[in-house]
């Protein structure tokens, strides 16, 4: 029962009591009125059957993709107002069309048709579940609340930064590839790479008869076989800081979210490579994901940082110690053996982690190639946050001294790695690795 | 339209201020008032600038203090209509304006606050509406719709109140035994309090 029809019944007692009382006929008369209130209020009653359809243009798609949701809104009983609401989960950008409408319900049944765009910023899984509805009283003044829910989601995957124009000057460029140069024409292993067209020289076995059937259905007359990967990779292993120093920025541009994009491009362009990536996070979550290649492994790491944006820092029992980047090398030391990795670090430099990216470097220094006059195979992505926030042009100079500031304090450690400073307001990841092959010319 | 519903809005509680001020220059108190200030233009001036400032000093609630002060100068009005004070302070019923006057102008005050304080909410809601992004079409057109149902609800209020307030002060008059007027008294209660106990019960089991 709504809290105004109780005032209003109290309100109609006291005054009908009170003209009782004083035998007063004007009170007792003027009682009449929350007496029809009360009973307006009750057989002109305000919708409370709200029915809504809801439908999503995609299931799955890439930060910064446009979205389309439609709704199908049916009001089947009373009079008066509706404000329909759909509820946009966070880091969520309305482009067009508006997630709110309000209706007049008369007496006839009414339906109404929302349409809208949102585009994704962050990576994760989404629920598009509840659709919020509110009608008002036409005379009374109170409101019934309500929710629609369904079971939609959307899979938001990270964007996926091209890094094509890198490949061509593998020669001239200092971003480099594994050194530990094993073959990659090596013995076949039982993972499963992919299913490809027969070349001339494929054994019959590896023939895949049902696919090929399949196929001869489409008109293609050429057997598919498939492949499995092959032994002796070249490995590269990356580091993802997770720790509160990476959670700057808004909540559509944030450092984070650059980080898992940097992740997601480095490790397909590596993968794409034929190279074997490995795939561990420190400072905050402790995600493992061991070195595979393929397709395969490509998902995986996928799957894992979307988990890292959707679920935000786990909470970790009191017993579970985070680590930082030179533990969290050192945990791992056993996978080093026989191999010369890349090791990749993904975080955001500034005073506080100095030591213990200092630290990090010098551990994986012991595990990769060092040759002289040439840097180890240590690559440090550095997503200069700062820039994110500036709103104005002052804000911009203070980000720009912070950034200098932040270049100073590093030069010790760039000395150690191959640094690549990533200005995302500013540049794409393939623009700073240019830059960074520009400089080493 | 926002306009119509802002103009709509002054005009009621205007003229129930008024109406309001007419009820209390009706009443020995304020006869009392004239008397003691020996003038009564000082006494309307006044009593009407403590009303203002009464008024002003909540600005941001000014339809509420309007209301409040509309019911607080009407109420001596009401009250000595009661005959429980009239016989308790040996007034005269003659002096004042008749009671069935009195009841008519003080039901159209109560009709006038209530409707400019459902302006005052629809006003608020549209309001709301347009800025949560709603279209200004649909919104004229909740502004339009409510603005048909009010004069409707208020028709019939008045309709009913005014049939009570004649059947009321004929009633009186009706020459009846003693029993008959029990009988129609006890009639009359049990239906109004029977009619609330109904409709709460309905709410409550709602």
């Amino acid at each position: 029962m709504p809290k105004y029809i109780s005032e209003i019944s109290t309100l109609f007692l006291l005054m009908l009591c009170g003209g009782f009382l004083l035998a007063n006929n004007i009170m007792i008369i003027v009682s009449v009125i929350p007496l029809c209130l009360l009973a307006f209020g009750y057989y002109l009653k305000a919708s409370d059957d709200v029915i809504v359809k809801k439908a999503i243009s995609k299931n799955r798609v890439a930060v910064d993709e446009e979205l389309e949701i439609n709704l199908k809104v049916r009001v089947n009983s009373g009079v008066g107002p509706v404000e329909i609401c759909d509820a946009v989960p966070a880091h969520f950008e309305l482009v067009r069309g508006s997630n709110y409408c309000v209706l007049w319900k008369g007496f006839e049944p009414v339906e109404h048709t929302l349409s809208y765009t949102v585009k994704c910023t962050t990576s994760g899984n989404y629920f598009f579940k509840a659709t919020l509805w509110k009608s008002r009283h036409i005379v009374c003044n109170y409101s019934i609340d309500g929710i629609c829910e369904n079971d939609l989601s959307v899979e938001v995957t990270p964007r996926l930064l091209q890094l094509k124009k890198v490949r061509g000057m593998s020669a001239a460029s200092r971003v480099p590839l594994p050194e530990g140069a094993l073959a990659t024409m090596g013995m076949t292993t039982q993972e499963f790479k992919e299913i490809r067209q027969y070349y001339p020289g494929d054994p019959f076995k590896s023939i895949n008869w049902k696919a090929t059937s399949r196929n001869l259905l489409r008109g293609n007359v050429w057997p598919l076989v498939n492949e499995f990967e092959k032994e002796g990779k070249k490995t590269v292993w990356i580091f993802l800081d997770t720790s509160r120093i990476m959670a700057f920025g808004s909540n559509l541009k944030n450092v984070k979210e650059y980080s898992i994009e940097a992740v997601y491009s480095l490790s397909e362009f590596y993968l794409g490579q034929n190279c074997s990536v490995a795939f561990h996070t420190y400072g905050g979550s402790n995600v493992f994901i061991n070195q595979g290649s393929g397709r395969q492994q490509q998902y995986k790491i996928l799957r894992e940082l979307m988990k890292i944006k959707y679920g935000g820092l786990p909470v970790l029992k009191p017993q579970v110690r985070i680590k930082n980047l030179e533990q969290s090398v050192y945990s791992c030391r056993e996978f080093f053996v026989g191999l010369r990795p890349l090791f990749i670090v993904v975080t955001r430099f500034c005073t506080n982690n100095y030591d213990e990216i200092l630290k990090g470097i010098n551990m994986m220094s012991k595990y990769t190639m060092l040759r002289k006059g040439y840097l180890p195979s240590i690559m440090v992505v550095n997503i200069m946050g700062y820039g994110l926030m500036a709103e104005n042009q002052y804000e911009v100079l203070a980000s720009n001294v912070l950034e200098a500031l932040n270049r100073v304090i590093s030069r010790s450690i760039k000395k150690n790695c191959i640094w690549i400073d990533w200005d995302p307001a500013k540049e794409s990841l393939t623009g700073a690795l240019l830059k960074q092959v520009v400089a080493a010319k | 339209m926002k306009n119509l519903t802002m103009i709509l809005k002054i005009t009621f509680a205007l003229v129930a201020y008024i109406l309001s001020f007419t009820l209390l220059y009706y009443t020995p108190v304020y006869q009392e008032f004239v008397y003691a200030l020996n003038s009564p233009v000082r006494a309307l001036i006044v009593v009407n600038v403590i009303n203002l400032v009464v008024i002003a000093v909540g600005y941001k609630k000014i339809l509420l203090m309007v209301n409040i002060v509309c019911m607080v100068i009407s109420t001596p009005s009401l009250l000595f209509h009661s005959k429980l004070i009239m016989r308790a302070f040996d007034f005269q019923p003659d002096h004042f304006m008749p009671d069935y006057v009195t009841a008519f102008i003080f039901l159209i005050i109560v009709i006038l606050l209530m409707a400019a304080r459902w302006l005052e909410r629809l006003e608020n809601q549209t309001n709301q509406m347009i800025s949560d992004g709603a279209l200004e079409d649909d919104v004229n057109l909740i502004r339009i719709n409510s603005l048909k149902i009010y004069p409707a609800f208020f028709g019939l209020i008045l309709i009913l109140c005014v049939s009570l307030i004649l059947l009321g002060f004929i009633a009186p008059n009706i020459i009846a035994s003693k029993y008959i007027l029990i009988i129609m008294a006890v009639t009359g209660i049990t239906l109004i309090v029977g009619s609330v106990f109904y409709l709460y019960r309905k709410w409550v089991k709602k």
